[in-house]
């Protein structure tokens, strides 16, 4: 397990409360760990006969995750503007985890263990059909991003039964 | 305050959205044990912030935002997401939020 995930652990569980300089350092590493490139889910019911790299979509096709929520949030439901690219949805995440007015949360889910959660509004990343806020989940145990959107109900999103014992280290601006 | 046409743009998008998955349910439960836990993980994420929309369609219902073919689909989707409450509690995700009984 990296330092950063180390870090985030105590954070989450109180043991431990992170300075400026180790909260960058865990964004940083957030930054870099995007989507799962090994990992492979379905394309579901909402990306069933999209055409994608030449071919119809079917709800059991696999896709790799970059793509699954790059289609279902960008291209399907137009959350992002109109013409934004799979590496430009990549890349404005990147920036959302990396930027100084975005909350950072920490929350067990379920009994999946804990997902460190960047969220900020969406400013000039909102797209036709999109949200006040973006939201990009990391997900300690796999050291990957788990999902990426505008969350229709905001910051609620964030309060859900399934998530427990959460914990804000740092508010967003 | 959003515009008409902005309004029932998000119903049909948010409508399409649940029509498409909650009629993807059965297939998904029959590849669920073969899933990945992350990619499990993933899907229970992706359907919590379906079942938000859904809460927003909901309000749009009560309120009487929707025209009367929306309301339709949205009563058309309650039914199959009462039909489908046995996977959904099967595979672990989360219970509607509204009433299933317009």
């Amino acid at each position: 397990m990296s330092r950063a995930d180390v870090l985030i652990l105590e954070a989450a569980t109180g043991a431990r409360r992170l300075s400026r300089a180790e909260l960058r350092e865990v964004l940083e590493h957030v930054a870099r760990a995007g989507f799962d490139p090994d990992a492979r889910e379905r394309a579901g019911g909402r990306l069933e006969g999209l055409s994608w790299r030449g071919q119809v979509l079917r709800g059991s096709d696999y896709l790799p995750p970059a793509e699954a929520h790059y289609l279902r949030h960008v291209v399907a439901r137009q959350e992002w503007p109109p013409g934004t690219t799979l590496d430009a949805y990549l890349e404005s995440l990147r920036q959302v985890v990396l930027d100084e007015r975005s909350g950072v949360v920490v929350s067990q889910y379920r009994d999946k263990g804990w997902q460190l959660a960047v969220v900020r509004r969406s400013y000039e990343l909102r797209g036709p059909e999109g949200y006040e806020w973006v939201a990009i989940e990391y997900r300690v145990t796999t050291g990957h991003w788990m999902t990426a959107f505008q969350p229709e109900e905001g910051l609620a999103y964030f309060q859900r039964a399934e998530r427990k014992e959460q914990r804000w280290l740092r508010r967003p601006r | 305050m959003a515009a008409p046409a902005t309004v029932a743009r998000r119903i049909d998008a948010s409508l399409r959205d649940l029509e498409a998955e909650v009629s993807f349910l059965p297939q998904l439960a029959a590849y669920w044990p073969e899933e990945s836990e992350t990619a499990q993980v993933s899907y229970m994420l992706e359907w919590d912030e379906l079942m938000d929309r859904l809460r927003g369609l909901e309000r749009d219902y009560r309120s009487g935002q929707m025209t009367s073919e929306q309301a339709e689909r949205y009563r058309a989707l309650l039914r199959k997401l009462e039909e489908a409450l046995p996977i959904i509690e099967r595979l672990g995700l989360t219970r509607p939020p509204v009433t299933l009984q317009p």
